[in-house]
């Protein structure tokens, strides 16, 4: 059997994930990238994005957003900000917040916090994105 | 008679309120339970992110992070009071109160205060204390996401060069019976290294570790906060269990010595019927 990385994604919530997989797909702060086994030690910056892996050929997805990455070994633990599966996310809630977002951008009030508000677009899109790879 | 009935009445008052203390204490165990319960699900994500910081700081060069590094000036300080939602809890809440104003007094800079809870807004005001801002929602069994809106607030203030400290004030859970007041500072940051990583020079960085770092300390203030907040929560809970037990307990003893009375009552109105009866009965026998 090939080597596997054990993946757990978690957040102060709890554990969102934990499974051994082949492949791990995750959002850098500086762009995508892929990690198989063996992969060197590493800690990484994550943005809001999609965490994609591979678990018996079957391909999972899970919105993160923001957090730290660390492999050390066949271990790859993914501490996020918030983290859900494609399968639990709520497409209308997330399509409701990016709404939401644009709206806030769009109005450019006063006192807007715009990196907030645009932290809070991204972590829609990123929702709307995973969910979008399991509800075809 | 007519004592007999005031008495009777006077029971059914107190039991009534023996019930209402007996159901807050068993909603207080039960949420003293669930508060517990998130801060066991809690451990692994900081014990996790507590590695990576000691991985980041046994580094040959520590990198620079407006987190950590102090302001030049400390001129305004912040202070977080995370009081109950509510009183019927003890000396909880107004033991923190007291704590804050000392700390007030103490402190000759610049403060405002950002209170987290809903319990003594009227008490707060008469302080003179100023507040900047209350979350007034939170609710008794905080979730992360939650903390994440004070966090973000917090982060916030300290960027925009609004403050230059932020401390937390909270009661400390040592115990379900002992909490004691406690301050400590959130901004600027002072990781600590539990561990020497010696593999922290092996580490690759993705894109560097400043940014690294960067994203640890979000995640590292994000989560001192909502530890915080339900360490504050779980003394809640506990000290009102404790205050509700003995509510009930004293419920117990005043409905005890309350029928003791209502039993002497009794019988010294049976006796007076009694006598009454004989003197009458005496009496007829005498008209005889």
């Amino acid at each position: 059997m090939a080597k596997l990385i054990h993946l757990q994604i978690v957040t102060a919530g709890g554990t969102v994930c934990d499974e051994d997989a082949s492949y791990v797909g995750v959002p850098l702060t500086d762009g995508d990238a892929g990690l198989l086994p063996g992969h060197a030690a590493m800690l990484g910056a994550l943005k809001e994005g999609v965490v994609s892996y591979t678990v018996d050929g079957e391909k999972h997805y899970a919105a993160i957003s923001g957090g730290v990455l660390s492999v050390a070994g066949s271990e790859l633990i993914i501490l996020a900000r918030s983290a859900e599966l494609a399968e639990s996310i709520d497409l209308t809630r997330a399509q409701a917040s990016l709404e939401r977002a644009k709206q806030r951008i769009a109005a450019k009030s006063e006192n807007l916090d715009l990196r907030r508000a645009e932290l809070s677009l991204h972590r829609a899109l990123a929702r709307i994105k995973a969910s979008g790879y399991v509800h075809k | 008679m007519a004592n007999m009935r005031s008495i009777r009445t006077r029971i059914k008052s107190v039991k009534n309120t023996q019930q209402i203390t007996k159901a807050m204490k068993m909603v207080a165990v039960s949420k003293l339970r669930r508060a517990q319960s998130a801060m066991q699900t809690m451990t692994p994500f900081a014990e996790k992110s507590q590695e990576i910081l000691d991985t980041l700081l046994s580094g040959s060069t520590v990198p620079e992070n407006r987190f950590i590094s102090p302001k030049k000036e400390i001129k305004r300080v912040c202070y977080v009071l995370f009081v109950g939602n509510r009183g019927l809890c003890g000396v909880y809440n107004s033991s923190l109160m007291h704590f804050m104003q000392s700390i007030a007094e103490d402190d000759g800079r610049d403060i405002s205060l950002v209170i987290c809870g809903r319990w003594g807004k009227d008490v707060i005001a008469r302080s003179g204390l100023p507040v900047r801002r209350s979350f007034t929602e939170l609710s008794d069994t905080p979730s992360s996401v939650e903390a994440l809106e004070i966090s973000e607030y917090l982060k916030t203030l300290y960027l925009n060069d609004e403050t230059d400290e932020i401390h937390l004030v909270y009661q400390h859970y040592i115990s379900a019976l002992r909490q004691e007041p406690t301050q400590t500072q959130l901004l600027p940051a002072k990781p600590e290294k539990l561990r020497e990583n010696a593999a922290g020079k092996d580490y690759l960085f993705a894109p560097d570790a400043s940014e690294v770092l960067e994203s640890v300390m979000q995640l590292y203030i994000n989560n001192k906060v909502y530890s915080v907040m339900l360490e504050a929560k779980c003394g809640e809970h506990s000290s009102r269990m404790t205050a509700m037990t003995a509510a009930t307990d004293s419920t117990k003893t005043l409905i005890d010595s309350l029928s003791l009375a209502l039993n002497r009552a009794r019988q010294a109105a049976i006796t007076t019927e009694i006598s009454e009866i004989v003197g009458g009965a005496a009496a007829l026998k005498k008209k005889k």
